[in-house]
């Protein structure tokens, strides 16, 4: 994975990129195991009750069968491609923007899902609103202050009175 | 038919119907108008709003969202050369350059005029057809059940944008998360690790991480980029009739080319467009204008992206199998409502396809009148920077997924989409077979097993069947064909590199 900092017209673009190729083997071996595992429950599933039924198992068990069949040419085309690189072989890139903005939007994000309870959903929708605002590189202070308090008021407005939502 | 197309009309004496009418058309034209959002995202995000609303509110309102977020997407795409949705791109071919002479105002006339014609002839298409389509689907057995659903996935992953082998993957782990859940035939839990799976995972948290939370993390990245401001608006109403005249022939088979591109599933509004613009090219008297602001393209396209809408109600409604993304997600809607869409749903709800009929035709004057009322005001949502825009569409989702049942399970599940969509997303896997997946898994497996049952286990029964040995082999050949044509290219490229090597 390659990181640099590329001239934009705001200053300056941090960016990542990696090739498509090392990504979809990553994703191809991510799949093959996940695919391993739910084949693997899907034959401890019960057998069917009756003669003529199929029970719960069968269904899956061919959709397993069917996610190893395609992540494995996957997999190995990402592995042909990844050795051919070197004598030439095109292999496109994957750039991701801001990666450190994403990834701390990732965080808020999982951070706000897990505190909603404790929170409550205006307290939430305010913090999700601002941090967001925050991180995608917003620095009016008086859009700071006021879209987040009108959202939680559009929510409020929305769920909390027309469909009469319990909010925690 | 005339009796139950009436009672849909008289739905809208109720005025809740009018709001929803009116509420799904504005939101529409914002979400269309905001480059980055597309229907199937605003289909997503209205649908927590429609909890506990009379379903025929419900759905006029999101269908009338989708109509007019296909319409929004051209006026950033005729404005800045930015299409707001993708199949407003052969839009801004000859939008923009129209734009650049001067001629905004005539080509957003054009395009609303267009689209809400569009939308008023493949309604009637649409009444045409789907009824007789659902008729003859009160035949279909098992198997021709089972087969329809293989041919709807199949085609939706073969025609989904990238590879086609990951088309297919994503069409198949949407079924394996589809069969978590406790099995409805056996009772016996799959895969359910937690009582909260016990009823498998939620359709809309689901839907809303997949396309918002992963698009509002694609903002992020491109938040800070700059963000061209839309151009003057002139001459908006001064688009004299005989233009239209002149586009008659363009709309009528744009029209037709829309609906029936619509219709396939997975073929949807962007590829109708892009045909109908490249079948007016071929037509025209002056194709080499084309490209330079012809409103021949313009109209082509906006016609055929709207009745491609019609087009892809036409299987949800009359077989409940998912003509596009948004679609799928109207399925999601409907089924929080309890209804399930097939072709029972005429008989055992008639005011759902009929309102559905009926508020295509109303909403093409409340469409093309607050587009060209609207559109200054319109163009402006495209302004708004994308922070604020990311921000409150992760709020949105946060209240979204928690409403649909009042527990925090949703949002989990929502977040860990989001995640695993951004991801997908970024290795160029499409989302959509993922979504027709989850919708249509219960149709598949329930049918599967049916005919197995029949066939005491035989998988013979599904081709012995014509209508279902039809079915399949064009599923086959969804597949087959553009693996063919890939093959082929690479053995071209083979021989010709030794050739171009020599050259060299």
């Amino acid at each position: 994975m390659e990181r640099r900092t590329a001239g934009a017209a705001d200053g300056k673009t941090d960016k990542i990129a990696c090739r498509l190729s090392s990504l979809d083997l990553a994703l191809g071996l991510v799949v093959l195991a996940a695919a391993g595992f739910y084949l693997w429950e899907a034959f401890k599933l019960p057998p069917p009750l009756s003669a003529s039924d199929i029970g719960a198992g069968r269904f899956p068990s061919i959709v397993g069968i069917a996610v190893l069949l395609l992540a494995a040419p996957l997999t190995l085309h990402a592995v042909i491609t990844r050795s051919r690189r070197a004598a030439g072989a095109s292999d496109r890139r994957v750039t991701v923007n801001r990666p450190v903005a994403v990834a701390l939007a990732m965080v808020m994000t999982v951070l706000l899902a897990v505190s909603f309870p404790m929170l409550g959903a205006y307290a939430t929708s305010i913090l999700i609103v601002g941090s967001l605002m925050l991180i995608s590189g917003e620095r009016r202070w008086w859009l700071l202050l006021t879209i987040p308090v009108l959202s939680a008021v559009l929510i409020y407005l929305c769920f909390g009175l027309l469909l009469n939502v319990q909010f925690p | 038919m005339i009796e139950h197309l009436l009672a849909g009309f008289a739905n809208f004496a109720d005025p809740a119907v009018w709001i929803g009418l009116l509420t799904g058309t504005v939101i529409g034209y914002i979400i269309g108008a905001i480059p980055g959002l597309g229907p199937s995202l605003g289909v997503a995000l209205l649908i927590p709003f429609t909890y506990g609303v009379n379903p025929v509110v419900a759905i006029v309102a999101l269908v009338a969202l989708y109509a007019a977020a296909e319409y929004g997407g051209a006026i950033t795409a005729i404005l800045i050369n930015s299409p707001g949705t993708s199949a407003a791109i052969a839009t801004a071919w000859d939008g923009y350059p129209m734009t650049r002479r001067g001629e905004a105002g005539a080509a957003l006339n054009i395009s609303i005029v267009t689209s809400g014609i569009g939308a008023f002839l493949s309604a009637i298409l649409l009444a045409l057809t789907a009824i007789p389509l659902s008729e003859f689907a009160l035949t279909f057995g098992p198997t021709e059940y089972f087969s329809l659903a293989v041919l709807g996935l199949s085609l939706v992953s073969s025609l989904s944008q990238g590879s086609a082998l990951k088309g297919a993957l994503s069409m198949m782990i949407g079924l394996a998360i589809a069969t978590v859940g406790l099995d409805t035939q056996t009772g016996v839990p799959r895969f359910a690790y937690i009582p909260e799976l016990f009823e498998g995972l939620p359709l809309v948290p689901v839907m809303l991480g997949l396309y918002a939370i992963s698009e509002v993390f694609h903002m992020i990245e491109e938040a800070k980029g700059e963000q061209p401001k839309t151009a003057a608006i002139k001459g908006l109403l001064a688009v004299p009739l005989s233009t239209y005249r002149s586009l008659k022939g363009v709309i009528l088979q744009s029209t037709v080319i829309g609906y029936v591109i619509g219709v396939i599933p997975g073929a949807g509004a962007t590829i109708a467009s892009f045909v109908a613009y490249g079948f007016a090219k071929r037509t025209s008297k002056s194709p080499e204008t084309f490209g330079h602001g012809n409103p021949e393209g313009v109209a082509a396209s906006e016609t055929a992206n709207n009745a491609a809408v019609s087009g892809a109600l036409a299987p949800l409604l009359a077989l409940g199998i998912p003509g596009s993304p948004t679609t799928a997600i109207l399925i999601g809607a409907l089924m929080i409502q309890g209804i399930q869409p097939g072709p029972l749903l005429f008989t055992k709800h008639p005011e759902i396809p009929y309102s559905i009929i009926a508020s295509l035709w109303i909403g093409v004057p409340v469409m093309v009148f607050l587009g060209l009322a609207g559109a200054r005001l319109w163009a402006q949502f495209a302004n708004v920077p994308k922070p604020i825009i990311a921000g409150t569409v992760l709020a949105v989702c946060f209240v979204g997924a928690y409403s649909s049942t009042n527990s925090m399970f949703p949002v989990y599940v929502m977040t860990v989409f989001g995640l695993i969509g951004y991801v997908l997303r970024k290795a160029e896997f499409p989302l959509a077979p993922i979504v027709l997946a989850l919708v249509l898994a219960d149709l598949l497996e329930a049918n599967f097993r049916r005919a197995m049952v029949i066939s005491k286990g035989s998988v013979d029964i599904f081709f012995q069947h014509p209508i279902s040995l039809v079915l399949l082999a064009i599923a086959i050949l969804s597949f087959a064909l553009p693996a063919l044509g890939t093959l082929g290219a690479l053995v071209g490229r083979r021989q010709a590199e030794p050739a171009d090597l020599g050259s060299k």
